[in-house]
């Protein structure tokens, strides 16, 4: 008598063994930019939007680097007296 | 230089400021003062001169210096007061402090004084568009106040008289053998104030600039000549009983007789010196210390009277004779060779050198007792 036996265990060798073989990947086309063309920024979300500032002038600066504001401001000048003193001090 | 007028010695040079560590902190942390756009508003509250307290100002990022500096002879003028307390006695105190107040305390220095601005004793200005100078510019700063004698004679304006090598050969400047810590009041043993800024400002107030540890010193660069090992006789010789100056300094200046008063047309204090002229003699060493071992010292004469203050009373030095009136000096005229240096009896035997008894008047010759030369050294016979 002719057993099954055999047979059943061929092909069960044979269904492994196809279940194992390296899958093929065909090749896909990816999509490329055309050179020349524009990429739109994109705005990326953030946690919170920095409030404009504006910096408040620096009066003490902006006054005593203009040589013309500070002629202008100047206290008057007293009149210069002449030393008094006499010989080397 | 001449004086700068009153915007000029306010003008910021913001290019050059703004990038440096000061300028990067707003004028009001310094200054006081407010945020206005008129003058009047942001002045209210000045601080004109904020290194005035220099433990509140300076003090937060020199906190070593700062706890010296009221020590300095730069900040007390103490110089003065020693002087002043040996000749007179201290029932005079109170007037010959209306004196110092009127006539010697604006030489007072601050450290702005010399890193920002010009000192306030000769009319003040910005430097350097305010930028802080760390080695402040010698002709503007340091000479601007030592002028008449140090500077003069240092930087060779006498006529006939050449500056000092150390400047003509070198253009050396102050700060080159004055360090910062000798300007600053801080001595040279780190120690003594590096352990915390407390303990530093206990330390003593220097009570003369010959006070102590000789400092700046020849013998620093010059080391070869104490050794012996520069193959020059005279200094094997007299290595250690003459100082440098003695053979190294040329004519140096000497006044007489300075007076001071106020004006009473204006109010203004002034004085009056009686002469100023040309000396170089060689006194006897009236600080003779194991720092000062030399015997013989060049001595000039320094303006003081019997009646120097008499405007704020009479007879405010008693005890004049108590101090010479030919002191021992540290000309800045140094050259390599002088009439000294020509030959041994250029000294030996010369009494032209010396501060002899013929020299001193005969109402000083009481003060100058410990300086004056009674017996020139021998004459060395030629070989």
């Amino acid at each position: 008598m002719i057993t099954r036996k055999p047979l059943l265990l061929i092909g069960l060798v044979l269904l492994i063994l196809a279940s194992c073989a390296k899958a093929e990947i065909s090749p896909q086309i990816l999509p490329l930019a055309a050179v020349g063309e524009s990429i739109e920024p994109v705005d990326l979300p953030t946690e919170s939007t920095p409030a404009t500032t504006t910096s408040d002038p620096d009066y003490c600066v902006t006054c005593h680097t203009d040589q013309q504001m500070l002629i202008d401001t100047a206290t008057p000048k007293e009149p210069v007296v002449e030393s008094e003193s006499k010989g080397v001090g | 230089m001449a004086p700068l007028e009153p915007w000029e010695k306010v003008l910021v040079n913001f290019d050059k400021f703004g990038g440096t560590v000061h300028g990067q902190m707003q004028c009001t942390v310094c200054h006081g003062g407010v945020q206005a756009s008129d003058k009047e508003t942001a002045h209210s509250g000045l601080i004109a001169r904020p290194s005035e307290d220099p433990i509140t100002g300076c003090g937060k990022c020199h906190p070593d210096t700062t706890a010296v500096y009221p020590n300095s002879l730069h900040a007390t003028q103490q110089g003065y007061w020693t002087a002043l307390a040996a000749r007179s006695v201290p029932e005079n105190y109170p007037k010959l402090e209306v004196m110092f107040d009127n006539h010697c305390a604006r030489c007072h220095t601050t450290c702005g004084d010399c890193h920002v601005s010009q000192p306030a004793s000769v009319g003040g200005g910005l430097l350097n568009g305010h930028v802080f100078e760390e080695t402040p510019p010698m002709t503007r700063t340091c000479t601007a106040c030592h002028g008449s004698r140090v500077g003069d004679e240092y930087l060779g304006k006498h006529e006939d008289i050449p500056g000092d090598v150390h400047f003509r050969e070198e253009r050396m400047n102050c700060a080159d053998c004055h360090t910062s810590h000798e300007l600053h009041g801080q001595p040279e043993n780190c120690d003594a104030c590096h352990k915390e800024p407390e303990a530093a400002n206990a330390l003593p107030a220097a009570e003369h600039r010959y006070a102590g540890v000789q400092f700046p010193r020849c013998e620093t660069c010059h080391a070869s000549a104490t050794t012996g090992q520069d193959g020059i006789e005279q200094h094997q010789v007299h290595g250690a009983d003459l100082s440098c100056q003695v053979c190294h300094s040329v004519t140096y200046t000497s006044c007489d007789g300075c007076h001071v008063a106020i004006s009473e047309t204006t109010g203004n204090p002034y004085f009056e010196t009686q002469a100023t002229y040309a000396t170089c003699l060689m006194g006897r060493n009236p600080l003779k210390t194991y720092q000062r071992p030399y015997d013989f010292v060049p001595v000039r004469h320094v303006p003081i009277s019997p009646t120097s203050y008499q405007y704020y009373g009479d007879d405010l030095l008693p005890n004049f004779d108590a101090l010479p009136t030919w002191m021992y000096a540290t000309p800045h005229n140094i050259q390599r060779t002088t009439p000294q240096t020509e030959s041994c009896n250029a000294c030996h035997g010369n009494p032209a050198l010396f501060l002899t008894p013929d020299k001193v008047t005969s109402g000083e010759l009481e003060a100058n007792l410990k300086v004056i030369v009674e017996e020139i050294p021998e004459l060395i016979p030629e070989p």
